[in-house]
């Protein structure tokens, strides 16, 4: 079960695996299989589509359908896929812990907490919980910066984080016991993770959020490797670790705020898809982090369609947290059993 | 239908913001004649088939059990209905009980050119115009303006023979293990009034409060009316005492638990469960 | 000659206790200091002062004429390379990637590595005899071979003065040879190396200068063959030395002892 046999399987040489070609080449793959997953979803679903229709008659309800149902849907799936794994790829990096996911920081139990409390007073019933999501994660993420700054080691931040979100979990199961019997219906809705319909003015603002967050956390990818050799061996060789540290940090939180935000707390995509990626690509980041962002983004997608193709068997959308986690566990596992040595 | 469903109902309309009003229309007006109306709730499906107008319905939720609809194709729950499956049925007219929880699906519903009557059933005051607003909506007005009528008139029935009786106190039960109790606001609080009983929880000040065994306890009810499911805790609870000298009741009537049109057999089923040693015609 | 390391009455340590003081040196071009002394000397703390890691507690230290404090980190990181006793580097990575990343505070953000990068990376792995390990991924190495890559890490950043943290540890004895004679031969070419050093042999066949740290305090400062003796040693380790001459003419040390 060593590297050396299963290098016939790898794409390139295996001493140097990044390359401007390299690297080039997977990412079109990934943007076209995140495109093909756009397309597909927008194609198939619960309404029988007739895609001619559609195109033909601006005014139809297949128009209607595609363009107002079926795409805004499957652009939120995009960007939210996208959010996680690319944060979640960044996280595990940054924490030098294969098992951080994009939650680990404390920003998903504000987001689950923020909602919660404006659930359970109702104040929900005037304007959608995403906004109290959103300024949750924002309390979380600044009380895990300002403990994460003010120590030296990278631990802090996580472990605020991971103390925080037992906080959060403790709170919301207090509240879900004071609030009537149907409120907590409600919430542990919002929090198994779905995916609405947003308007147009609220896709775009997430789109210009995460493609900003991206963008950050991709240009500190070089930087995120020379920290994965350890903090001196870092600093040694000219990274500004307390500073890149933050900016990481602040980018991948903002970016799954954001996401949370519109869909709650979709589950399992900031792990596995990154871990996935690693395993089959190798641990540099430069390439990790625009990958896992394409292959968050279909994997999110097709898995929403699969929620609404089974609408037809159980007469209800799945929570698409719970497909993510079916889909990505078993595949995971059969990976690992293939004996590719986790890196 | 269960209690927890019904409870979820209820809750997602005592939930509605105290400015919306009983009856709310969304999106397009609907046309005069309507031929396909999906319901999103089952009270709301029990009102349609009430004012006679089954055929024009062509979706319900997920929830529904009645034996007429069963063939229909269903298009999510509460919380979730799917908008795309409501699309697809190309409805005149979808019917909505109010909640935050599926606001979002319902407005995208409304934004695409689907009219929706928005039906808050909180209060027997809400059934009454809900049975009217749907009545007129479906072209059975007058269909609607009788059954809201009956409605009224079993109401004062019930209210008149119970006058003069002793009042009961009583505990209303949804769940036993956590002791979910109907308090002040909530449906069945209402109904209790009127049928002669006073609800031992009046002063809990939620419309749904879980209640420690204790303070059931120490409220010695005469009857306790028992809509839970299953059997888990209540021989525990009726071995207790300050529960054990009071008369358990088991739900005469699914009714009580959703506002709809059966209401008024359900406030004369809880009549008779709180007053059963008295003959039919008595008080009148 | 200008002083790429110099200390003038340095207190180092963690928080506010120094671990040692009273240390002054001078590192020029072309010359090895070895750093000798017991366990929690201070020897580590020291470089990590030097490197501008940590605050001097009291004096002076300056790299190429500055506090280290106040250098930008990436342009001191192309003149200073440090090889540390530890290693945390991800295992994924494979031998050559990890020397490639010497070469990064020469280049940009994405740390795309030209031509000459390359070649300059290669050239370490061969110089240090280690280039069948470019390939290979690190997590499956043995000690000593990962602290070969460390090495050539190091060498592959190009820089004036090079700091190292027990650099033979783990290694074999043809390794622990080949490394300090590669050091050597460096050092003859211009390059200032601080070593820390536990064997004092080692430390005799290397250095030009040593600096002895014990009890807190500098024991000597000097030019080794004059401070490397049995009686400074014994003062040094608390330990009986005996001293030899090899045939060769190199000085050996040696704990007298019987088990």
């Amino acid at each position: 079960m060593s590297a050396v046999a299963l290098a016939p399987r790898r794409l390139a040489t295996a001493e140097l695996r990044f390359s401007a070609g390299r690297a080039t080449a997977i990412l079109l793959l990934l943007a076209c299989g995140a495109a093909a997953a756009v397309l597909v979803s927008a194609v198939l679903g619960e309404y029988p589509l007739a895609l001619g229709r559609a195109l033909r008659f601006p005014a139809s309800v297949d128009a209607t359908v595609l363009w107002r149902l079926r795409v805004p849907r499957a652009v939120l799936g995009a960007l939210v896929g996208a959010a996680l794994a690319s944060s979640g790829s960044a996280l595990q990096g940054l924490l030098k812990n294969p098992l951080a996911d994009p939650f680990i920081l404390g920003v998903s139990g504000g987001a689950a907490l923020g909602a919660t409390l404006a659930l359970a007073v109702g104040l929900t019933a005037l304007v959608g919980p995403s906004l109290f999501a959103f300024l949750g994660s924002v309390a979380a993420m600044a009380l895990v910066l300002a403990v994460g700054r003010s120590r030296r080691s990278p631990y802090a931040a996580l472990l605020t984080g991971v103390v925080f979100n037992a906080f959060a979990a403790a709170a919301i199961t207090c509240i879900k016991t004071l609030v009537s019997p149907d409120r907590v219906g409600e919430i542990l809705y919002w929090l198994a993770g779905s995916l609405g319909y947003e308007t147009p003015r609220t896709l775009a603002g997430a789109a210009v959020l995460q493609v900003a967050c991206l963008g950050v956390l991709w240009r500190q990818s070089g930087r995120l490797n020379l920290l994965s050799l350890g903090d001196e061996d870092a600093a040694s060789l000219g990274v500004p670790v307390q500073r890149t540290r933050t900016v990481v940090l602040l980018a991948a939180s903002l970016s799954v705020a954001g996401a949370v935000a519109l869909s709650g707390l979709v589950g399992f995509v900031g792990l596995i898809v990154p871990h996935l990626l690693r395993l089959l690509l190798g641990p540099d980041q430069r390439l990790l982090v625009p990958a896992s962002a394409l292959a968050g983004a279909g994997f999110l997608v097709l898995s929403d369609l699969l929620t609404r193709l089974l609408f037809p068997l159980v007469h209800a959308e799945l929570p698409v947290g719970v497909v993510t986690a079916v889909l990505g566990g078993p595949l995971f596992l059969w990976l690992l059993q293939r004996g590719q040595v986790p890196p | 239908m269960n209690p927890a469903a019904a409870l979820l109902t209820l809750g997602v309309l005592a939930a509605a913001s105290p400015e919306s009003s009983g009856v709310q229309r969304l999106g397009p007006a609907a046309p005069s004649v309507v031929h396909r109306v999906v319901t999103l709730a089952p009270s709301l499906t029990d009102t349609v088939l009430a004012l006679g107008a089954q055929d024009v319905l062509v979706g319900v939720s997920r929830f529904d059990e009645r034996p007429e609809v069963r063939r229909l194709p269903r298009v999510g729950g509460f919380v979730d209905p799917s908008v795309e499956a409501v699309v697809a049925l190309k409805p005149d007219l979808v019917l909505v009980q109010p909640g935050p929880g599926n606001r979002a699906p319902v407005e995208a519903m409304a934004g695409l050119g689907i009219s929706i009557l928005v039906l808050r059933l909180a209060s027997v005051e809400d059934v009454l115009a809900g049975l009217r607003a749907t009545g007129a909506a479906l072209g059975r007005a007058a269909r609607g303006e009788a059954l809201a009528q009956a409605l009224e008139a079993t109401r004062a029935q019930v209210r008149s023979r119970a006058r003069g009786l002793p009042p009961v106190r009583v505990l209303f039960a949804y769940g036993l293990e956590p002791l979910v109790v109907a308090g002040p606001g909530s449906f069945a609080d209402e109904l209790l009034c009127d049928a002669g009983g006073t609800n031992v929880a009046s002063d809990a000040g939620r419309a749904y409060p879980v209640w420690s065994v204790e303070r059931a306890l120490g409220a010695h009810p005469d009857v306790v009316l028992d809509a839970s499911e299953g059997a888990a805790g209540r021989e525990a609870l009726q071995s207790l005492p300050g529960l054990r000298e009071a008369r358990w009741v088991r739900l005469p009537s699914p009714a009580l638990l959703h506002p709809g049109p059966a209401l008024g057999q359900g406030l004369e089923e809880l009549f008779l469960a709180l007053h059963p040693t008295l003959p039919p015609e008595a008080g009148r | 000659m200008t002083a790429l390391l110099s200390a003038r009455g340095l207190a180092v340590g963690y928080g506010r206790r120094p671990v040692v003081s009273g240390v002054s040196l001078d590192v020029g071009p072309g010359s090895l200091l070895a750093v000798l002394g017991p366990n929690g000397a201070g020897k580590s703390t020291l470089l990590r002062t030097a490197l501008g890691w940590l605050p001097p507690l009291s004096g002076d230290v300056l790299l190429f004429g500055q506090s280290p404090l106040r250098w930008e980190r990436q342009q001191l990181a192309r003149r200073v390379a440090w090889v540390p006793q530890a290693f945390e580097a991800d295992g994924g990575f494979t031998g050559l990637e990890l020397v490639l990343m010497g070469r990064a505070p020469h280049l940009g953000a994405w740390g795309l590595p030209g031509e000459r990068d390359l070649s300059l990376a290669r050239a370490a792995l061969e110089e240090l005899q280690i280039a069948h390990l470019a390939g290979r991924r690190t997590g499956e190495l043995s000690g000593g071979e990962r602290r070969l890559l460390l090495l050539a890490r190091a060498l592959a950043q190009g820089p004036e003065l090079l700091l190292l943290d027990e650099p033979t540890a783990f290694l074999d004895l043809r390794h622990q040879v080949h490394v300090l004679q590669r050091v050597r031969a460096r050092v003859e070419a211009g390059l200032a190396v601080v070593a820390v050093l536990h064997d004092a042999n080692l430390a005799a066949s290397v250095a030009d200068h040593v600096l002895l740290l014990r009890d807190g305090g500098v024991l000597g400062h000097g030019p080794a063959a004059q401070w490397l003796s049995a009686g400074r040693l014994e003062s040094l380790y608390g330990l009986p030395m005996v001293e030899a001459v090899a045939p060769g003419g190199a000085r050996s040390f040696a704990p007298r002892w019987r088990p």
